[in-house]
């Protein structure tokens, strides 16, 4: 059987950004990632995991690839470079609206509506009717009596289990989440991480999550890309391949 | 249209959420809305009653003949079709417009040789308030004569005209109503006003001439139209005395205006219209700047959340939305405090000077229309500069504002 056509397909993706005179450049020599796949991020800080993930989540133009395609499940693959060379901003937003869900480091969540709306944002966004999802969702994540509160008042690990409630509530073909536990206890972040996992396969969704100290189990089905930093001069050089 | 329904809701409950917030920006709204509601109020109210006052002032109005003539009825058809005369009427010789004596028999009062002047409808002297004198039964007296005979409208006076003829002293003696006194600002002097068909009977009387409808008698009437000697005229406004005057000038009639009045109430109504102008002005524009500085300080504290509602997959057009729609919501609260400062300042103003004002006019008045303009001004502005600044937020990249969420 031929394998299935890759969601996110990279060749010579280049990002770069200027500090001073300190130049950091993420590269991605290659880059495929098949339906389902979950693949994993892990690297030091700073090291571009969050660029690429901005990148992979159609919300940062990239500076330059030789391929950089995006072919949700069932539809026909996107040339991202042609979208943003358009700054085509709605299409992309579009794109990202109805095919990835994306769990920020610190939740992203918006501070005037309640758990409950937050989550359910997404699919209303859609036109769907998020009834029964959003419990459904919240009993799995252990956040059902937290619902009805703002962000505010709920603890920063609830407040990512939120996060990854209102990521997966529209079924997404593909979750991003960038440092998901990066501010919770370990014990907590451990489990939150355990249960992502669990979520994302069960679903079936593509995943690519970044970490800098989850040790998934062996043989839990995650790839982890390969990556190396490299120096000449001023400039750091982050590369991410698979 | 989904994502705007959805937006308008999530813009509602961001505002409604940041309650105290919200109210400043309300507040700052109505700080620098309703000091300007206050002074077009003002305009509209004191500055032009003050200006319409001087400007239809009648004493700026009337124009003088000097000297006397002969005025047929023809010449008083004439000017009396002229769009620029107000109000025109024939009067006699000079000699002839006195009542000898004038008398209030149940207080015991009297006045000698008191002014007779002609009115008829209409007359700017009259204003709208008290009824022309009509027949030869009814005068009306100025303030100053109504105190001296202690004389009220209703009263019955009796008057006197003398006359030498055939070497003997002769007089009539007759009673009149009084149907009204001026107000003492429009005739200082002691006079009566009295209708036409008065000062023509008293004219002839003097003159020797018989006046049967009074039972006066005399030698027969001539017959044929009448001559005037004088009339009382007055333009329609100060801006049409000058040419009104020059025109009668190149009759050969030799007329007599408040020049330099008019003069000095023209320029100080362009100065007052010009100072409002200029306080207008100056105060719109610090308005539209606070507003609109106001609303973009709040695009900019909201990059938060425009990133994330980018994030989510809202197009341009809610990004532009959530902004215009907080803003036209601070826009109207703001508006609508603002009216709720002026009403009351207008009602205590209005109440201050009800004394002065006479019926029809106020010292603080905006109209539906004025307050129409503002709403639709404020709300053009609001929308306006929040839509500019969604736009620029709706440019940039959806990470490049989230790196700090």
């Amino acid at each position: 059987m031929a394998p299935s056509p890759p969601v996110y397909l990279c060749r010579a993706l280049v990002k770069r950004r200027q500090a001073g005179s300190n130049r950091f450049e993420l590269a991605v020599p290659t880059l495929r990632i098949r339906p389902g796949e979950v693949v994993m991020l892990r690297g030091q800080s700073g090291c571009g995991k969050s660029t690429l993930l901005d990148l992979l989540a159609l919300a940062l133009k990239p500076d330059g690839a030789e391929t950089f395609s995006f072919r949700p499940e069932h539809r026909a693959p996107t040339d991202l470079l042609r979208l943003w060379g358009q700054r085509d901003l709605d299409g992309l937003g579009q794109l990202r609206g109805t095919h990835i869900g994306y769990v920020l480091q610190t939740g992203g969540l918006l501070s005037f509506l309640t758990a409950r709306e937050n989550i359910a944002l997404s699919c209303r966004l859609l036109g769907r009717d998020p009834a029964g999802l959003v419990e459904r969702l919240a009993e799995r994540l252990d956040i059902s009596p937290q619902l009805d509160k703002r962000p505010g008042q709920l603890s920063v690990g609830e407040r990512q289990r939120v996060a990854i409630a209102r990521a997966l509530a529209h079924r997404p073909s593909v979750l991003l989440a960038d440092e998901p536990t990066a501010s919770v206890d370990p014990v907590n972040a451990a489990a939150i991480l355990d249960l992502l996992l669990e979520l994302v396969q069960q679903a079936g969704v593509t995943a690519v999550i970044a970490s800098h100290d989850w040790q998934p189990e062996a043989g839990a089905g995650v790839q982890v890309l390969g990556h190396r930093i490299e120096r000449d001069g001023e400039t750091t050089r982050s590369l991410f391949w698979n | 249209m989904r994502p705007n329904r959805e937006i308008l809701r999530l813009a509602y409950r961001d505002f409604a959420h940041e309650g105290r917030i919200s109210l400043c920006f309300v507040l700052a709204l109505m700080a620098v809305l309703a000091p300007l509601l206050i002074l077009f109020g003002l305009k509209f109210g004191l500055v032009d009653t003050l200006a319409r006052r001087l400007v239809e002032s009648p004493s700026n109005r009337e124009i003088l003949a000097v000297g006397s003539r002969r005025f047929d009825e023809a010449w008083f058809a004439r000017i009396s079709a002229r769009s620029d005369v107000a109000f025109v009427v024939p009067n006699t010789r000079r000699i002839a417009a006195s009542l000898s004596r004038l008398m209030h028999p149940t207080k015991g009062t009297d006045l000698r040789a008191l002014q007779m002047i002609p009115t008829a409808p209409g007359d700017p002297l009259l204003g709208g308030s008290t009824a022309a004198p009509s027949g030869t039964a009814e005068l009306v007296l100025s303030a100053a004569a109504a105190l001296k005979l202690m004389a009220g409208p209703g009263d019955r006076l009796v008057a006197r005209i003398d006359r030498h003829r055939h070497g003997r002293d002769e007089g009539v003696v007759w009673e009149l109503t009084v149907a009204g006194v001026l107000a003492p600002e429009v005739l200082p002097e002691e006079a009566a006003l009295v209708p036409l068909a008065l000062l023509v009977a008293t004219e002839d009387y003097r003159d020797g001439v018989a006046v049967p409808g009074l039972g006066w008698e005399g030698a027969e009437p001539p017959v044929g139209p009448r001559d005037y000697a004088r009339f009382r005229l007055y333009a329609t406004s100060i801006y049409t005395v000058a040419a009104l005057a020059s025109d009668l000038a190149a009759e050969g009639i030799e007329v007599r205006t408040q020049v330099a009045e008019i003069a000095a109430v023209q320029s100080l109504d362009k100065n007052l219209t010009r100072v409002f102008w200029l306080i207008a002005l100056v105060g719109t524009l610090g308005f539209l700047a606070s507003l609109a500085a106001n609303l973009l300080a709040n695009v900019e504290r909201k990059r938060r959340e425009l990133s994330i509602v980018r994030l989510i997959g809202f197009p341009t057009v809610s990004l532009v939305l959530f902004p215009v729609t907080q803003a036209v919501l601070v826009a109207m609260l703001g508006a609508c405090a603002a009216m709720a400062l002026y009403l009351p300042v207008a009602i205590a103003l209005n109440g201050w000077f009800s004394e002065s004002l006479q019926s029809g006019e106020s010292i603080c008045r905006l109209l539906p229309v004025h307050v129409m303009l503002a709403l639709a001004a404020t709300l053009m502005g609001a929308a306006s500069s929040a839509a500019w600044a969604g736009w620029r937020a709706a440019r940039i990249e959806p990470a490049e504002g989230l790196r700090d969420v």
